[in-house]
């Protein structure tokens, strides 16, 4: 009986394991089906069904001054397009977008003769605002129509301080790219490097895995050296200045005077950077490195430096001023105040132009030509800005017989408000021709600008700083004065060629004189009415200086009355 | 010594051993890859999270460096707070020692 029992059990068992068995094996050889013969096919059919391979695009990098404060920054905005299924709809469509989102007449032109000629992908804006991407969503929303809105993921670049530094800046295409300033010079390290990934769905369309195929490489962050607060209150005051003088325009270039960084670098009019590319390209132009002009008087820091340091006159040798008419070839030079006779000093603080000529004869073609050149004239500075100009500084050859008395104050050449500012931060800096700068790091690494060379002995830097302290105390420079600090500057007015009444004023200097720690050079073109540096440069030099003499903590030495001890 | 139904009864029950041995192996096998699959779903939200942080971020750090817009700022402080620019004889120079004083 129990015999009986074990063998219907193990009967059971047996079947049991042979559907088990079976069962196992019918798994087993669907699964050598489908990974094995089948292989390459299901591949391909689950790799078009789940997997897909986008570009990863890298965020631009941020930029920074050199307080760490934010002066351009990329941010994800939405981008709306148009199906276009059916004419008749994308018309009523984009007539509702247009009453929540502004177009330019041009944009709507564009947009109607895209939908009238039938196109089935129409951009309708490019980088929504947050408001108008909301207002658009609810309208997507309500849409019924065959025609359809739908929006696509972009960067859009923000200047969070609006126009200031625009023209160190720059701006940026539709596409992120760098199209002028910092943002084109550094285009390739802002914007990184875009990568491909593929994303694995299932069939709710949730992602579960991701390969990258390529390494996107993100875009780097960039320091400058401006300080957003110097260049906010410089163009400020050269806003207030060049509209006071109806001025074409104007520039401020500012340089630590002890590295030759750039603290600030305005020009006027200015532009919103995150409008580039609506802006008129006279408007975006960066004076302070592509407005060439004469430099007039303020050349004469060069001439007098040029000429002390070669040895070719005392500060105290008088020169005859020919009573402010000086004939030179068929071409005659005059002073704006005649003089009989004036020192080597008294020419500079002065700004007699005939005086000029006469250093100018004494120093000779050739080594005023060396010097000059020594002065990095005639060539770019190699700042980090695109479309830098290199002035004009004609070889000796080229010269004609006034060529010598007219360069000596400051005319037959062209310069930009950089180079003079360079030109001035050598006397600042202690005779060391600096290398002007913007960036200060990029990714961690800080910006090495070289060796300075050095051009001018301490002996002639002294002596340059006393007569330039004198133009400033009692010279033509008198409207620059601060009170309570020594400022060491030169004016400088020069007509246009070509123009009738049409000259550029500029005024150049540094602060506190006997330790310099600020250069600036200020130039206003074409002021109406009064048109002299020391008129209509002066006080703008002046007004800036008064600002950043507390910002940068230079206190003047002020009257006891304003002193207390802690 | 084992009888031929006792021998066939020891190697059926092996069979089975082996068998549920294998079904096990094959449902942890599942519930390994599973699993896995899970965690790809969590890494993918993880990720997804990360980068909407991440974007948040610099969306907050640029509605900062506008709201410190010195444009903006200047002007609430002058026409909302009444402040005003300094004029020259009203800064005063505070000494530390009498050092620095002289």
């Amino acid at each position: 009986m129990r015999r009986k029992v074990d063998n219907s059990l193990h009967k059971r068992v047996f079947t049991l394991f042979v559907f088990f068995f079976l069962w196992m094996l019918f798994i087993f050889g669907s699964l050598v089906r489908v990974q094995v013969f089948n292989y390459g096919k299901n591949v391909a059919r689950v790799q078009a069904q789940s997997n897909r391979t986008f570009t990863m695009n890298p965020q631009r990098g941020t930029i920074y001054d050199s307080k760490g404060d934010v002066l351009a920054i990329s941010v994800k905005a939405k981008s709306a397009f148009l199906s276009n299924k059916n004419s008749v709809h994308s018309m009523a469509l984009f007539n509702s977008v247009r009453k929540r989102a502004s177009f330019t007449w041009k944009q709507v032109k564009d947009i109607r003769n895209r939908i009238r000629k039938g196109d089935k992908f129409i951009w309708l804006k490019r980088k929504l605002s947050d408001a108008e991407h909301e207002r658009l969503e609810v309208l997507k929303e309500k849409n019924h129509s065959e025609s359809d809105i739908d929006f696509i993921e972009e960067y859009k670049r923000i200047y969070p301080n609006g126009s200031t530094a625009s023209h160190i800046l720059g701006g940026v295409g539709v596409d992120e790219q760098g199209l002028a300033g910092i943002e084109y010079q550094f285009d390739g390290t802002i914007k990184g490097r875009s990568g491909k990934a593929r994303v694995l769905r299932d069939a709710r369309r949730r992602a579960f895995s991701l390969e990258v195929l390529t390494p996107a490489r993100p875009g780097k962050d960039v320091y400058l050296t401006i300080d957003s607060s110097i260049q906010f209150f410089v163009e400020k005051e050269l806003q207030k200045h060049v509209k006071k003088f109806k001025a074409k325009g104007g520039t401020v270039v500012v340089l630590d005077a002890r590295e030759g960084a750039v603290l600030a670098m305005a020009s006027y009019p200015n532009y919103p950077p995150d409008k580039f590319g609506r802006i008129a390209a006279g408007l975006t132009r960066n004076r302070a490195v592509s407005f060439n002009y004469h430099p007039g008087s303020t050349f004469k820091v060069v001439l007098g430096s040029i000429a002390l340091e070669k040895n070719v006159c005392s500060p105290q040798r008088e020169f005859n001023c020919h009573n402010g008419r000086y004939k030179v070839r068929d071409r005659v030079i005059t002073d704006v105040h005649p003089y009989s006779k004036l020192s080597f000093e008294g020419i500079i603080v002065h700004s007699s132009n005939i005086g000029a000529a006469k250093i100018g004869e004494r120093i000779g073609k050739k080594r005023l030509f060396n010097g000059v050149k020594a002065f990095g004239f005639g060539r770019r500075s190699g700042i980090q800005l695109p479309g830098e100009e290199a002035g004009i500084l004609n070889p000796i050859k080229k010269w004609s017989g006034v060529s010598l008395a007219f360069l000596s104050y400051g005319y037959e050449m062209a310069v930009t408000p950089l180079q003079m500012a360079r030109a001035f931060n050598v006397v600042a800096s202690g005779g060391y021709l600096m290398k002007p700068y913007l960036l200060n790091k990029i990714d961690g690494v800080f910006y090495n600008p070289g060796e300075h060379e050095k051009i001018l002995s301490r002996g002639t830097v002294t002596r340059m700083t006393a007569i330039m302290k004198e133009v400033v105390d009692a010279g033509t420079g008198k409207a620059a004065r601060v009170a309570g600090i020594d400022i060491a500057g030169k004016t400088g007015t020069s007509k246009k060629i070509r123009k009738i009444r049409k000259y550029v004023s500029s005024f150049g200097g540094f602060f506190p004189a006997e330790n310099p720690r600020v250069t600036m050079f200020v130039v206003i073109d074409e002021p109406k009415g009064v048109y002299y540096g020391g008129d209509v440069a002066a006080p703008l030099f002046r007004s800036i200086a008064e600002r950043l003499l507390i910002y940068l903590r230079i206190f003047p030495e002020l009257d006891r009355r304003n002193s207390i001890r802690l | 010594m084992k009888t031929k139904g006792e021998k066939k009864q020891v190697s059926g029950t092996v069979w089975l051993m082996v068998s549920i041995i294998l079904f096990l192996f094959l449902v942890g096998y599942l519930g390994l890859n599973l699993s896995g699959v899970n965690y790809g779903y969590e890494l993918q939200e993880l990720a997804a999270y990360e980068k909407t942080l991440l974007e948040d971020i610099h969306r907050l750090e640029a509605k900062r460096a506008s709201l410190l817009n010195l444009e903006r700022v200047e002007k609430t402080v002058i026409e909302k707070l009444g402040y005003q620019y300094p004029e020259p004889d009203q800064i005063i120079k505070a000494f530390e020692d009498e050092d620095e004083e002289k």
